[in-house]
């Protein structure tokens, strides 16, 4: 027999899940249709169900640092088969993003990013930074000329700008990792996915690395959902279209400083790749916005956090794009402020990473190692076999 | 043979009857061998000109009609004639259309339903109507929701009605409740009771008469003529009325035995009736110390579904555990309400009040088992669940507790409290040994029964309505619904099943219908539901009566009251026909004017049994025409086939056959005797609620008829089948042909 687990319901926490897309979470009567129908539950310890009573209990200790929250990809298939139009794939989505909100560090930026009323601020500090940094370089007003935006925020100064600010945002992740595997490992001792599982065996962190990467890379779990099929092929898009410029960017800066090789020719086989990520990317999250704004009215909410995170990432690459051609076509008075606007939403997209949706990346990826890790995910294999 | 009787026979030629049968050899049957004069057949005897035909002969003299045609369920009403006997002979659902076309077999099978037919019509009068003055009132019991409805429905058909309530006001429960679960769509909040109103309407209705703590003393009579005693205050009135409607309610379950739950161990555990209470009053407190409850929770299911204490579902708790929770936010809006249930049931509409409910942050519903209820710190209490999907044990701390128990009928147990009485006068006139435990054992059981007499009828029976499964007053929900085992006395409302308010109302209405439909048909001198198209009554040939108490133990309606001596005393408007007397009777006694001993039997002794070198075995089907008759046309109807060496006679009521036909049937040279009944048990679906059950102990004598002929036991057969079983019963007739092949012939025959 198990310890009792004395109930504290917070109250604060079921309001705040709701404000956060999981407004059906109350109709929950817990008949398990939605754990049936996720194809990514396994039949031992299935979600999403006990997430819905938690949620509806407001039992916050018991829905953060809890794994399965991560292993759902929000296809939506519970959300079609719920008699009671529970939402269960939205409640787990707000489940999430209160989670990313409350590992933040520091914590008010994630409930700055939460809130349409601090949007201005959140765009307008790296504005500012940017102008006050050129203004200290003297290139407010470019020299007259070619195109050449090196010569608006110079190569080195940028580098260290953005350098400094990504080194922030790192600590930031590493801080809210650390909580949020703290708690995933206090969490392991109650489930105890080993003692039940005859098969199921834990992993070391490296091989659940390894089995996690080659998770996302594969994108093997968004194929498996069956009422979300094109979020696997846009999803995909958008993810491979940010890795090749991730990559191509890094390529460039070495390029630069280790072979002194800049600028890179149009048809230079890195430009061509970076150029192609970025049409990935346009395809993806095109659909994805598509996709959604059809949803919305019918199976699926997007929050205000899932539409900031898409609309400023969708705002990088149109600026990103508009940028490139401008300078093809030189018109430098159109040019420098784009490219301005294009600096400011990638500041917005990158430092605040760990603090908008975008942090899925690195919580999900958490996650799914740490599933590895405990015996979670061969406990997930072993009952899909 | 003198014909005294004026008879025309009929033979039907449509529906295959004359592409499968001789009908010039039929005709004989009646022609020749039965010599009578009227035999017409018809292409189309149903339709206008062979009715006309049948009419004309009426018109001329012709007493009895023996319709050869379609099963009697079929065109009953063309084929019902005034001031005439009407047998119908079933050639097409039990001959043509089961039995193969042009054969010996079939030929003789219906040559024996025709000679069967012609010996009823030969023997059986046309049963005259028992017409006494009949009292049309209809008293209720019980003013609560459900009397009050049935006295109102009752009046506004035309009826005068007489309700009786033993508190000093109208209402009942209705009075001590806040509001109602909704009733009417969008089903979101609690509606009000309106009780004054309907108090209102029933006290200012000219047609109600309303008579405030009362008690019965006594009702005496039958339907039409009860004689009803009251008690009011130190006075006694008497009236006279037709029938009476039962509404007298429920009252909680005993929390007391819920200790487990802490009830009565905390103050703060209170019940769900306590709750109702509680929440008429501004902010809802803790009774331990006054402080406003800023924590509750609900406990379903207490002492429900549980062997050890009530085993059935109330069907309400959940509904008002809903509603409380709601009242609880309003009143304490700081309050966090739980409700811990096994099952939230909300049927129908009222799913979305249950979602209405779930809406609400601030309650926490959760399946679960729960296991016990402590006291902690003082004024607090923890409840302890397992089975939740929380976590495998979960505990819940609270300021209140509430059980949601069930409903108990108010209803007494007439017999039991007649064997409490007579268990106490064993022990008071001093017996020893064995009968004294016994008695004294009687007592310890049948206490609580004491002093909870309600209708003190004055029947052989007891007292009270028999209180059955569950301590309900018995009737099945479909097929007779509001009807109790006591004819004229209808069950409605929580007394006759835990019912919500909308649902008690339902039942009034259905139970005034029934109330109405009795005195109604009481009047015409003819049965209540379901035989209410007879008009026959038992007569009892009193001179030769043993005075054995058969009948009268065996009614299953307490018709029959008995005098000191044990001499059965008719009440025929208490009586359903379903002729159990008659079977019970070893005396032979008991006939109805077409149902009777010499009836059936000459019906019997007119099949041609062939000779034993013929090699063709008959055999005797008596079955219940209420289910096995119209589960046999079924087979017609399907074209299935069976052994034609059967021939079926249907009884009144499997508890109707007297042993007396068996041994007519064995004398005669039938060689197997198939006695098939309805479902008996629990679950019984026997219009007379023991016909198959009695027929299992008259089981014994016919083994010893059996015996004293030194026959085989295999030759009679007794089996119970629904009405849908058709495809079981070809299977039974199948197999006790076989089988009785495999006996061989009954030496008998031929004798």
């Amino acid at each position: 027999m198990p310890d009792a687990y004395l109930v504290k319901p917070d109250r604060e926490f079921v309001r705040e899940i709701i404000d956060l897309g999981g407004e059906s979470l109350k109709q929950c009567f817990q008949c398990a249709t939605c754990s049936i129908s996720c194809t990514l539950s396994p039949d031992r310890h299935p979600f999403p169900r006990k997430e819905m009573i938690w949620a509806q209990w407001g039992l916050k200790d018991k829905l953060i640092g809890d794994p399965d929250v991560w292993l759902c990809h929000r296809c939506g298939d519970c959300n079609v088969t719920c008699p009671r139009s529970a939402a269960p794939s939205d409640v787990l989505a707000a489940v999430r993003d209160y989670t990313i909100r409350n590992y933040s560090f520091p914590r008010f930026m994630g409930k700055a990013l939460g809130k349409p009323a601090f949007l201005p601020l959140l765009l307008g500090i790296p504005a500012v930074l940017i102008l006050a940094v050129l203004a200290g370089l003297g290139t407010l007003n470019p020299p007259p000329g070619d195109v050449e935006y090196g010569r608006f925020f110079a190569h080195l100064p940028l580098q260290i700008f953005f350098g400094s600010f990504v080194a922030l945002m790192i600590v930031a992740c590493l801080v809210g990792v650390s909580r949020f595997w703290k708690d995933l490992n206090s969490r392991i001792s109650r489930q105890s996915f080993n003692q039940s599982s005859t098969t199921a065996s834990t992993s070391s962190v490296g091989t659940g690395i390894v089995g996690a990467v080659k998770d996302i890379l594969t994108h093997t779990k968004f194929r498996d959902c069956t009422e979300n099929k094109n979020r696997y092929i846009s999803h995909l898009l958008t993810f491979y279209g940010f890795a090749g410029l991730f990559l191509t960017t890094i390529a460039v800066v070495i390029s630069e400083y280790v072979f002194h090789y800049y600028p890179l020719p149009l048809f230079h086989p890195l430009k061509i790749f970076g150029n192609v990520s970025t049409l990935a990317m346009l395809v993806g999250v095109t659909w994805i916005i598509y996709e959604r704004a059809r949803k919305q009215r019918d199976t699926e909410i997007s929050t205000y956090n899932d539409w900031t995170f898409i609309w400023i990432l969708y705002a990088v690459i149109i600026t990103g794009i508009v940028t490139e051609i401008l300078r093809f076509v030189n018109i430098a008075s159109v040019a420098y402020p784009v490219y301005f606007v294009h600096l400011v939403v990638v500041f917005a997209l990158l430092i605040y990473l760990p603090f908008s949706r975008f942090a899925h990346m690195v919580y999900r990826t958490v996650a799914l190692v740490h599933a590895r890790y405990s015996g979670r995910e061969e406990a997930v294999e072993s009952a899909e076999q | 043979m003198g014909e005294e009787k004026r008879i025309a026979t009929y033979i039907c030629r449509g529906c295959d009857i004359d592409k499968s049968l001789d009908i010039e050899a039929l005709r004989n049957v009646a022609t020749n061998d039965s010599g009578i004069e009227i035999c017409r057949d018809h292409p189309w005897l149903c339709g206008p000109e062979g009715i006309e035909t049948i009419k004309k002969d009426v018109n001329e003299g012709a007493e009895a009609v023996v319709i050869a045609a379609c099963s009697p369920r079929a065109m009953t009403a063309a084929f019902t004639f005034d001031k005439c006997f009407t047998e119908r002979v079933n050639l097409r659902e039990h001959v043509v259309w089961c039995h193969e076309p042009n054969n010996e077999d079939t030929q003789m099978l219906a040559e024996d339903y025709f000679r069967i037919g012609i010996a009823r019509a030969r023997k059986a009068k046309r049963p005259e109507p028992h017409l006494e003055e009949v009292n049309k009132t209809i008293l209720v019991v019980g003013g609560g929701i459900t009397g009050m409805t049935a006295a109102l429905e009752a009046a506004r058909a035309g009826y005068q009605v007489t309700l009786v309530e033993k508190e000093e006001h109208l209402g009942g429960w209705l009075t001590k409740f806040t509001s109602l679960f909704p009733k009417r769509p969008p089903y979101r909040d609690p509606q009000p009771t309106q009780c004054q109103e309907m108090v209102a309407e029933v006290e200012g209705h000219e047609r109600i008469h309303v008579i405030k703590g009362a008690a019965i003393e006594k009702i005496s009579g039958q339907p039409g003529q009860f004689d009803v005693s009251v008690k009011v205050g130190s006075k006694t009135v008497t009236f006279r009325i037709g029938a009476i409607i039962q509404a007298t309610g429920w009252k909680p379950y005993d929390a007391t035995k819920l200790s487990h739950l802490c009830y009565g161990r905390s103050p703060n555990v209170i019940t769900n009736v306590q709750m109702e209470e509680l929440a008429g009053n501004g902010t809802i407190t803790r009774p331990s110390d006054g402080q406003p409850a800023k924590s509750v929770a609900f406990i379903q299911c207490a002492g429900s579904r549980d062997a050890e204490h009530l085993p059935y579902c109330s069907a309400v708790c959940c509904r008002t555990s809903l509603k409380q929770a709601i009242h609880i936010r309003e009143r304490n809006p700081d309050a966090q309400v739980y409700i811990l249930y096994k099952d939230i049931r909300s049927p129908g509409q009222y799913e979305d009040f249950y979602r209405r409910v779930q809406e609400n942050t601030d309650i926490f519903l959760t399946k679960g088992d729960v296991i016990g209820v402590e006291p902690i710190d003082g004024d607090r209490l923890r409840v302890d669940v397992e089975n939740t999907l929380i976590e495998p044990h979960i505990q819940v701390d609270a300021d209140l507790v509430v059980l949601a128990t069930g409903m108990v009928p108010v209803a007494a147990d007439g017999e039991a409290i007649r064997a409490l009485k007579s268990a106490r006068e064993l022990i008071a006139q001093g017996e020893e040994g064995a009968k004294l435990d016994a008695a004294k054992e009687t007592v310890v059981k049948l206490a609580h029964h004491e002093g909870t007499e309600i209708l003190n009828l004055d029947y052989r029976q007891g007292p009270d309505l028999p209180a059955l499964k569950y301590d309900f007053p018995d009737s099945h929900f479909i097929c007779f619904p509001y009807e109790t085992r006591r004819t004229g006395i209808y069950a409605a409302g929580c007394m006759r099943a835990p019912n919500d308010t909308d649902a008690c109302r339902e039942d009034a209405a259905g139970a005034a219908m029934k109330a109405i439909q009795c005195v109604e048909l009481s009047s015409q001198g003819a049965a209540v539901h379901p035989r209410w198209e007879d008009r026959s009554i038992p007569d009892f040939f009193m001179q030769r009566c043993t005075q054995c108490k058969r009948c009268t133990m065996e009614c299953p309606f307490g018709t029959l009251n008995e005098d000191a001596e044990g001499t059965p005393q008719p009440n025929p408007f208490r009586c359903r026909r379903c002729g159990i007397c008659l079977g019970s009777c070893p005396e032979r006694i008991v006939n109805f004017a077409d149902y009777s001993i010499e009836i059936l039997s000459s019906m019997i002794k007119a099949v041609e049994v062939p000779d034993e070198d013929e090699e063709k075995p008959r055999l005797l089907g008596l079955i219940c025409e209420n289910d096995a008759y119209p589960a046999l046309d079924t087979i017609g109807i399907k074209r299935l086939r069976y052994s034609p060496y059967i021939r079926f006679i249907p009884v009144r009521c499997l508890g109707s056959v007297n042993v007396v036909w068996i041994s007519d049937a064995l004398s005669r040279g039938y060689d197997g005797i198939l006695l098939i009944g309805c479902k008996s048990g629990d679950d019984y679906q026997c219009h007379f609620i023991r016909g198959s059950e009695l027929m299992g102990t008259r089981g014994e004598n016919i083994q010893e008829k059996l015996e004293q002929l030194v026959l085989e036991s295999e030759r009679i057969r007794v089996e119970e089948i629904s009405i849908s079983e058709y495809g079981r019963l070809q299977q039974i007739i199948d197999e006790f042909a076989e089988q009785i092949d495999e006996v061989g012939p009954n030496p008998f025959k031929g004798l």
